[in-house]
């Protein structure tokens, strides 16, 4: 399966605040959505149980992600991979991602990523319809959370 | 014999509140919506599964109403489900997908009426549309035949899966005290002041203080019970093909409707896939839901003219649909003439899954009011999670569903105690072979969980056994033992054979007699056997491949076995996956689709679990190599002969007779023997092959694949191959990846 969706979207925080997030681990795991647990494994390295709604289903599924490609703070690879839990198949699933600091005094980011899939047994079988629009659920709801993740920091900054 | 009526003053009789006749779309989305009112009833359903009619046999669109007939109930049916569905989908957690469609336009006229006619009808039913000229919808939608001249946007239209949702309705409703009861027909109505008695066919009655018809087809008939005649329903039937392959195609794409209905459409399926047609045929067989060469060349005539990529479709399946067309003209949804205590919901036509929700709420709506019940508001508890816990081995290969997804198909207020109801709950057998290869292990699984005999198993509707019975002389094989090697999952090595046939195993042994590292993977234990006992000591591993992915380090065979063993490394593959027979539903042979229609891969597995297939047999093959399946049948009790394709079936539950050219002659099995399909699903996943059956990679004639360090040999990539030079192919091929494995060793030691 090639490239599943390609979009950018605006985030609320700098990109080094977004950078942070990615490399830890707690809070990363808040962010990922449906993340039941996540620890590192690594360097830029981290292993879990996902849960991923898949509209009619949720799938839960163990994952190994990693950063990699990394050019602070510009550019990072996240790469997923893992097995769904109780279903026949894999998934592949790398996410290049640009970072552009934008808004005023670059408070704010200009991430533009991609989302290339290749899943294999089971997974393949729900098609591509299905695991797109499942795929721009979890991307929506990973901005919220990484939007509500950057607010929060900042309150704990402030406060 | 006339059947003897049973003495009325013995009849069971018990009392319900609310009871509904017909386990279809609407009849279950109106049992859920009285239970969440606080009102469960039962709902009683002639088949062996909720929605075996119309409502499985549909495209599945949730239709905006964007061109309902002004003014008609179905409009106002359609207009207010648009505001249901969003909660509806949620709460029922079912299938969705946003496709929205494209009416196109091929002329100035064309285009005139979309804008003066379809754009304006759909403003007055509040469905949001958008004009496209040629540019924009060229841009859109690539997949378009060129000349397309514009096209009506209408973004809200959807599709879900039919099955999914009224199965999802049922359980809904049951989860809040409602009662489904299947294989019950209501033959008789008896109108009372406070009541009604319904009689069912097996003697009990019901007095019910409400009943609701929702027989779909049969809404007239079960009327008429009552004496109300007021209106008659009529089938239009519609046929579809089945593609796998989607063509790029992402929304619906329809032409400007006809008098008949919307045309022909290019619908995607939920799960994958497009959906062509539906045909329009106005008919008097209620059973009639056969399809035909004829009806075919239509729709592919009509869907190549929108989408001319599909002049390559190969459909893997065709079914056909029969809509209830009302003598109204429009939807029948009121209350009785004859009495308010039976509430009419017929005629539905091509659009009850997109007004369910709202046909289910106007009939509770009305009836409450009439019989003065204060709704009492009900939560439905959460969908069944339909995933097992654990990873279990693949049962159906063509789709990697897991004997614990079929498991879970049978659970449940309403599992699947049928085939078909297992394969719409669980996916198995919708793939390329049409359960040919799998039906007999989905079948045991079903009777395991159900506690039915697999014997007296069907397909799907009533009378549609499967299987005639079980043979004295059982070819169930004795156990394999087969001694396990090493365990050695972690470790990579030079070559691994994915199929144990006669040239996987052939490939392995050249391979291993080179000195080099091989493993087989085979899901065959009796193939394992074969391997170990033709070269013993090799390594194999018993465990279905899901998946391949290249890597730097060469490639990874994905499989279904547990931890270390689930992914094997490897220089290189050899795909020896075989190939199956090729399955009714891939040809053109008009009719219905009843049981007891079979490729030679189903008998043989049949035979070998002690079923027989059936009892006068028709085998289709060449006689030279179909006779040890002709031998073995007849050792099972039957009599079987050889004949052709045939160009037509008949029978609706199980098959009944069939015709070769020279007239109809009376079978109950048909057994196609005759030409090979390749099993290549691992290769769809690397895009060396498309989702249509029989597509075959492109391939060097030494063996090789596209892509470096992939091989193939045997019928998998060469279907017409004699089997006898099956083994010959795999040699070859071990001996020519030898040769490139020194190659590579001396280019890099």
């Amino acid at each position: 399966m090639s490239v599943l969706l390609a979009e950018e979207v605006g985030i609320e925080g700098r990109r080094e605040a977004i950078w942070a997030i990615l490399e830890d681990a707690g809070a990363l795991g808040r962010v990922l959505p449906g993340a039941e647990s996540l620890e590192p494994a690594g360097v830029g390295r981290y292993r879990g149980v996902l849960a991923a709604r898949l509209g009619f289903m949720t799938v839960r599924a163990d994952v190994n992600a990693s950063l990699e490609d990394c050019r602070r703070p510009a550019h990072l690879t996240l790469h997923m991979t893992g097995r769904p839990r109780g279903l026949a198949g894999t998934f592949d699933v790398t996410i290049p991602v640009d970072l552009v600091a934008a808004g005023d005094g670059d408070s704010g980011s200009l991430v533009k990523y991609s989302v290339d899939v290749t899943v294999t047994g089971r997974l393949a079988t729900f098609g591509r319809p299905l695991l797109r629009a499942a795929m721009v659920r979890q991307v929506a709801q990973l901005v919220a959370n990484l939007n509500q993740e950057l607010q929060r920091t900042a309150r704990d900054l402030d406060g | 014999m006339t059947p003897r009526r049973p003495n009325r003053s013995q009849a069971r009789l018990s009392a319900e509140r609310l009871v509904i006749a017909g386990g279809g779309v609407v009849g279950c989305a109106t049992l859920r919506e009285f239970a969440l009112r606080g009102i469960p009833g039962l709902l009683i359903e002639k088949e062996p599964d909720v929605a075996e009619g119309t409502s499985k046999a549909n495209s599945g669109i949730l239709h905006t109403g964007f061109d309902a007939r002004a003014g008609s109930i179905e409009a106002r049916m359609l207009r207010s489900a648009a505001g249901l569905w969003p909660s509806v989908l949620r709460d029922l957690e079912v299938p969705f997908l946003p496709v929205g469609a494209l009416m196109l336009a091929w002329t100035d006229e064309d285009l005139a009426r979309l804008s003066t006619q379809f754009a304006a009808n759909a403003v007055s039913q509040g469905v949001p549309t958008r004009m496209m000229d040629r540019r924009e919808v060229r841009s859109a939608a690539p997949y378009l035949a060129g000349d397309v001249a514009g096209a009506l946007a209408i973004p809200g239209e959807g599709v879900v899966d039919p099955f999914w949702l009224t199965r999802a309705y049922a359980e809904a409703a049951i989860s809040l005290g409602a009662r489904v009861r299947l294989n019950a027909s209501v033959v008789g109505l008896e109108v009372r002041p406070t009541s009604v008695v319904v009689r069912l066919d097996d003697g009990s009655e019901i007095e019910a203080v409400q009943f609701i018809d929702a027989a779909g087809l049969a809404a007239d008939a079960i009327a008429a019970l009552a004496g109300d005649r007021t209106f008659a329903i009529s089938p239009r039937k519609g046929e579809f093909l089945v593609s796998e392959e989607d063509f790029g195609v992402e929304s619906i794409i329809l032409p400007v409707p006809g008098p008949l209905g919307k045309g022909m459409l290019v619908t995607p399926i939920v799960f994958g896939g497009l959906l062509l047609g539906p045909t329009a045929q106005d008919i008097d067989d209620r059973d009639d839901v056969g399809t035909s060469g004829d009806e075919e060349q239509r729709i592919l005539t009509s869907c190549t003219a929108m989408v001319p990529g599909l002049r390559d479709v190969r459909p893997v399946r065709r079914f056909a649909g029969l809509r209830h067309v009302s003598s109204t003209g429009d939807y029948v949804v009121r209350a009785s003439e004859r009495s308010d205590r039976i509430y009419l919901a017929g005629g539905i036509r091509s659009t009850g899954v997109s007004t369910s929700p709202a046909v289910a709420a106007a009939i509770a709506d009305d009836v409450m009011d009439r019989r003065g019940w204060t709704p009492v508001s009900r939560t439905a508890r959460p969908a069944r999670a339909v995933i097992p816990e654990q990873v279990t081995e693949v049962v159906c290969l063509c789709r990697s569903v897991t004997r614990g997804e079929i498991e879970r198909a049978c659970d449940g207020p309403i599992g699947a105690r049928t085939l078909d109801g297992a394969k719409r709950r669980s996916g198995a057998m919708f793939g390329d072979c049409q359960g040919n290869l799998c039906a007999v292990d989905v079948a045991r699984i079903v009777a395991d969980r159900s506690g039915i005999s697999i014997e007296t198993m069907q397909k799907g509707r009533s009378g549609s056994w499967i299987w005639s019975g079980t043979t004295s002389a059982q070819m169930s094989p004795a156990p394999v033992s087969i001694e396990s090697a090493p365990d050695r999952s972690r470790e990579a090595v030079d070559a691994i054979v994915v199929g144990a046939g006669a040239s996987g195993r052939a490939a392995a042994i050249a391979i291993a007699t080179a000195g080099y590292e091989v493993r087989i993977v085979e899901r065959n234990p009796e193939r394992i056997a074969t391997a170990l006992s033709e070269a013993p000591g090799i390594s194999t591993l018993p465990a279905t491949a899901i998946g391949l992915d290249r890597g730097e380090a060469g490639w990874t065979v994905l499989t279904d076995a547990p931890a270390e063993a689930s992914a094997l490394r490897g220089s290189s593959v050899v795909i020896a996956t075989g190939a199956y027979f090729e399955p009714r539903e891939q040809r053109r042979v008009d009719g219905q689709r009843p049981s007891g229609i079979m490729t030679a891969d189903l008998a043989w597995r049949s035979l070998r679990a002690g079923l027989r297939p059936g009892t006068l047999i028709a085998l289709v093959g060449d006689p030279a190599a179909a006779e040890p399946l002709r031998l073995a049948l007849i050792e099972s009790g039957a009599s079987v002969s050889f004949t052709s394709l045939p160009n037509a079936i008949r029978g609706v539950g199980r098959l009944e007779a069939i015709e070769c050219g020279d007239g109809w002659r009376s079978v109950d099995t048909l057994v196609l023997a005759d030409r090979l399909v390749p099993q290549l699903f691992l290769l769809r996943g690397l895009g060396l092959v498309d989702g249509r059956p029989g597509s075959l990679p492109r391939r060097s004639p030494d063996g090789r694949l596209p892509l470096d360090g992939l091989w193939s040999a045997g019928c998998c990539v060469s279907p017409d191959i004699v089997h006898r030079d099956c083994a010959a192919s795999g040699r070859g091929v071990g001996d020519r990846m030898v040769a490139r494995l020194r190659t590579l060793l001396e280019a890099h030691p």
